[in-house]
C-alpha cells in the first residue's frame, strides 16, 4: 500500500521537457570542449606541486563566497596566495584519468577560477546572475589556456580567514586559524591603497556567513549520531576486525572557503595552507626561479627554472590511488590522493625552501614579512624541526614531536600503525571533536573514520 | 530501447533521457523543492558528461548518477543560502508557484510524511520503495555498508509509521 502511494504521488514529479532539452544542449555544448590535459590540484596530486603567495599589490584573489561558488574580488593590496606548480611531464591514462598516474603528471592546479566556473555555470549556485557565468567561463578559458605550462591556484586570501575570525570574535566562537594578525596587517596595507577593481559582485541575495568550520559540519542531530552508533555497533558486531576504509574517490565535492578552495584539506594535509604555500617573494629571492605572470587578471602565476624543477622534483612521490572498481566517485574532479607526508621535510614547503636554497634568514624574514606572523617567522627561521612543525601543523592533525599525522594518515593506517608511531588514546581523545566533524569530508569518510576513531578508544 | 553505450560520450542524451526522471525525483526527495531539483538535474548530467568514464554495465552507471544525485544534494543543502532553509519541509514560497508539487502535496500524504523525514533515511526509503534497489545497491550508490542502509530503512520505517498513524499504510 505504501509503496503503491508512494509511486502514484512520485510519478507526477519530472522534470519539464523544456529542461531537459536545455540539459541536453548544455550536455552537448560539454562535450565539444576539449578534455581536461591534466589534473591540476597543486595540493593533492603527484607531489611535485608548489605553492606561490603573491604579496604584491594590486594582485586579484579569487574566492568562493560563502559556497555559492562565485568569484569576488579581494582588495587590491591585501596579500594574495597563489598556489602554482611546475612543470613536470605526463602521459594522460587510457581513460583521461591523470590521478593514477602517481608520479607522472604534469605540475598545474587546479585554480580557484576553474572550480568557480565549474559552479557558476550552473544556476544550482547562482541562479539569477548571469555576470557570475561570463567570468566564469572567462576564468575557465584562461585555465584551459595556461595548462601547458602550469596552473596557478588562488586559495582564499588570508583576509577571508580573518572575516571568519572576525564573525567568529562576534559571535564569542574561538579563532582556532588565529587569523587576526593577518586580518590586521590586511586592514593596514588596504588603507593605504586603492579598492580593488570589481570583477563580480557578490550575489546581493546571499547570506552571508563566516564559514568556520564549526559551521561546515553541523547537520547532525543527536538521533542521527545514535543512528550512526547503533550501525556502527550492528557493524562491529558484524566484522570484528575494524575494515580498512578505501577512499573510492574523491573526499568532498563541495568548495571549501576556510581553506581556500582545497576542499578536504583539513582531512588530507597535516601542515596549514600557508606553510606549503610559497610566497612569490621568497620565491624571487632565489636566481634561476623565475615567476611571471600568465594572465590579464594577475591571478595566474607560472614558475619556472631549473632550480625549482629540482626543488619540487626532491618530494615527487606516487601517490597511493586505490583501484576504485565499481564504485561511483564522489565528483569526477577530485580524485583521491595520499601522499603519506608525516615530516616537514617530506614535502615542497616554506621551511624545505629556505633549506634547499640556502635563503638567508634576513632576506627570509623580509620576504616573508606581511605573510606569516612576526612570531611564525621567528619559529620558522630557528630551523627546529619539532617547533616548525608544532607552529604550522593543521588543527586537524596530530604532532609527535617532528612527525605529524593527518586525518587521512589515521584513515590509512591501521591502529597497531597508530600505535606505532606513538599515537596515544590522549592524543586522539584531544582531537576527538574536531576528527569526527572534519569540515566538508564526505559523509562515508568521516563515519569510517570516526568509526576507527571510536574503536581505538575503547 | 536500444541498449545505450556506456561510454559517456557515445549516448549521453539517451542516458540523460532515460535517467532524468530517477535524478530529478530522488533531488526532489531530498530537498522537497522541484526548483532546486531542476538545478541539481542540470548539475548532475553536467558532471555525468565532465567525468567522461566508462562504466562496467548499466547498474555501475545508476549508481553512479545516484551517487552524484547524493552528493549534489549535499552541497547544495551545506551552502551558505541554504543553511537557512529548512530541508525537511517543502519551501513555503513554491507550493503557490510550482504547480507540480501543489499536486503532489494535495496528492499524497505518503510524499509530505516521506519529506518530513530526515534527509538520510528519506534517501534510504525512497530509494528502496520506489527504485526497488536492493539494500546492497542503496549501499554501494551512497558510499556506506549495508547495515546502516537497513538501520535507515527501519528507523525510516518507524517513523513514517508514526507519521502516518491512522493512515491505511502498510509500511
Amino acid at each position: 500500500m505504501f509503496k503503491e502511494q508512494l509511486h502514484t504521488s512520485f510519478d507526477s514529479i519530472r522534470p519539464a521537457p523544456e529542461l531537459l532539452d536545455r540539459i541536453s544542449a548544455m550536455m552537448s555544448e560539454e562535450a565539444a570542449k576539449p578534455k581536461k590535459p591534466i589534473y591540476m590540484n597543486a595540493v593533492k596530486y603527484g607531489g611535485i606541486a608548489a605553492a606561490v603567495a603573491i604579496t604584491a599589490g594590486a594582485a586579484i584573489a579569487l574566492t568562493q563566497n560563502g559556497g555559492f561558488g562565485k568569484i569576488a574580488t579581494e582588495n587590491a593590496a591585501a596579500p594574495v596566495t597563489t598556489a602554482a606548480m611546475a612543470a613536470a611531464e605526463t602521459v594522460p591514462a587510457e581513460d583521461g584519468d591523470n590521478s593514477k598516474d602517481g608520479l607522472g603528471f604534469i605540475s598545474g592546479v587546479q585554480e580557484m577560477s576553474t572550480e568557480a566556473a565549474a559552479t557558476t555555470t550552473t544556476p544550482m549556485f547562482a541562479p539569477e546572475n548571469s555576470a557570475y557565468e561570463d567570468i566564469a567561463a572567462d576564468n575557465a578559458d584562461n585555465a584551459y589556456d595556461a595548462a601547458e605550462e602550469a596552473y596557478l591556484a588562488t586559495p582564499a586570501a588570508p583576509e577571508t580567514y580573518a572575516g571568519a575570525a572576525g564573525e567568529a570574535e562576534a559571535n564569542e566562537l574561538p579563532d582556532i586559524r588565529q587569523e587576526k594578525v593577518i586580518q590586521e596587517k590586511a586592514e593596514e596595507k588596504a588603507a593605504d591603497e586603492s579598492p580593488a577593481m570589481i570583477m563580480a559582485e557578490p550575489n546581493s541575495d546571499a547570506v552571508e556567513e563566516p564559514q568556520l568550520e564549526y559551521y561546515t559540519e553541523s547537520c547532525d542531530s543527536v538521533e542521527e549520531y545514535c543512528d550512526d552508533y547503533d550501525a556502527a555497533e550492528a557493524e562491529a558486531e558484524e566484522y570484528p576486525a575494524l575494515p580498512e576504509f578505501a577512499i573510492a574517490a574523491g573526499t568532498s565535492d563541495n568548495s571549501n572557503p576556510v581553506t581556500g578552495g582545497f576542499d578536504t584539506m583539513q582531512f588530507e594535509e597535516p601542515f596549514i595552507y600557508q606553510f606549503y604555500t610559497i610566497p612569490e617573494t621568497l620565491m624571487k629571492t632565489v636566481d634561476g626561479i623565475i615567476v611571471e605572470e600568465t594572465d590579464q587578471w594577475g591571478a595566474h602565476y607560472t614558475v619556472m627554472g631549473e632550480k625549482w624543477r629540482e626543488f619540487i622534483g626532491m618530494f615527487a612521490k606516487p601517490t597511493t590511488t586505490p583501484d576504485d572498481g565499481d564504485v561511483p566517485p564522489a565528483s569526477a574532479d577530485d580524485p583521491p590522493t595520499f601522499r603519506d607526508i608525516t615530516a616537514i621535510d617530506e614535502d615542497f614547503n616554506i621551511y624545505t625552501f629556505i633549506e634547499y636554497f640556502n635563503v638567508p634568514d634576513e632576506t627570509a624574514r623580509e620576504a616573508l614579512a606581511g605573510y606569516l606572523t612576526e612570531e611564525q617567522i621567528n619559529i620558522l627561521l630557528t630551523g627546529d624541526k619539532a617547533s616548525v612543525t608544532a607552529e604550522f601543523a593543521s588543527g586537524y592533525a596530530i604532532v609527535k614531536g617532528r612527525k605529524i599525522y593527518a586525518p587521512l594518515w589515521l584513515e590509512r593506517y591501521s591502529a597497531d600503525e597508530w600505535k606505532a608511531a606513538g599515537i596515544t588514546q590522549k592524543d586522539i581523545k584531544e582531537k576527538y571533536d574536531m576528527l569526527t566533524n572534519i569540515p566538508y569530508l564526505r559523509e562515508d569518510l568521516q563515519e569510517a573514520l570516526t568509526r576507527k576513531i571510536d574503536e581505538y578508544l575503547r | 530501447m536500444t541498449e545505450l553505450s556506456l561510454r559517456t560520450r557515445e549516448s549521453f542524451d539517451a542516458v540523460m533521457r532515460k535517467y532524468a526522471d530517477m535524478v530529478y525525483r530522488l533531488a526532489y526527495a531530498r530537498t522537497g523543492s522541484t526548483f532546486d531539483a531542476d538545478d541539481i538535474l542540470q548539475e548532475v548530467f553536467l558532471r555525468y558528461i565532465r567525468a567522461d568514464k566508462t562504466y562496467n554495465d548499466e547498474e555501475h552507471r545508476k549508481a553512479w548518477l545516484i551517487r552524484i544525485t547524493v552528493n549534489c544534494t549535499r552541497s547544495f543543502a551545506s551552502s551558505a543560502w541554504n543553511k537557512h532553509r529548512d530541508f525537511a519541509e517543502p519551501d513555503e514560497n513554491e507550493g503557490a508557484e510550482d504547480p507540480a508539487l501543489k499536486a503532489a502535496e494535495t496528492k499524497s500524504d505518503v510524499m509530505k510524511a516521506l519529506l518530513e523525514l530526515p534527509e538520510k533515511y528519506r534517501t534510504a526509503i525512497y530509494l528502496f520503495y520506489y527504485e526497488d534497489m536492493s539494500v546492497a545497491a542503496i549501499a554501494k550508490s551512497l558510499g556506506t555498508t549495508e547495515t546502516n542502509v537497513k538501520t535507515r530503512l527501519s528507523r525510516g520505517r518507524d517513523m513514517l509509521k508514526e507519521k502516518l498513524k491512522g493512515a491505511e499504510f502498510d509500511v
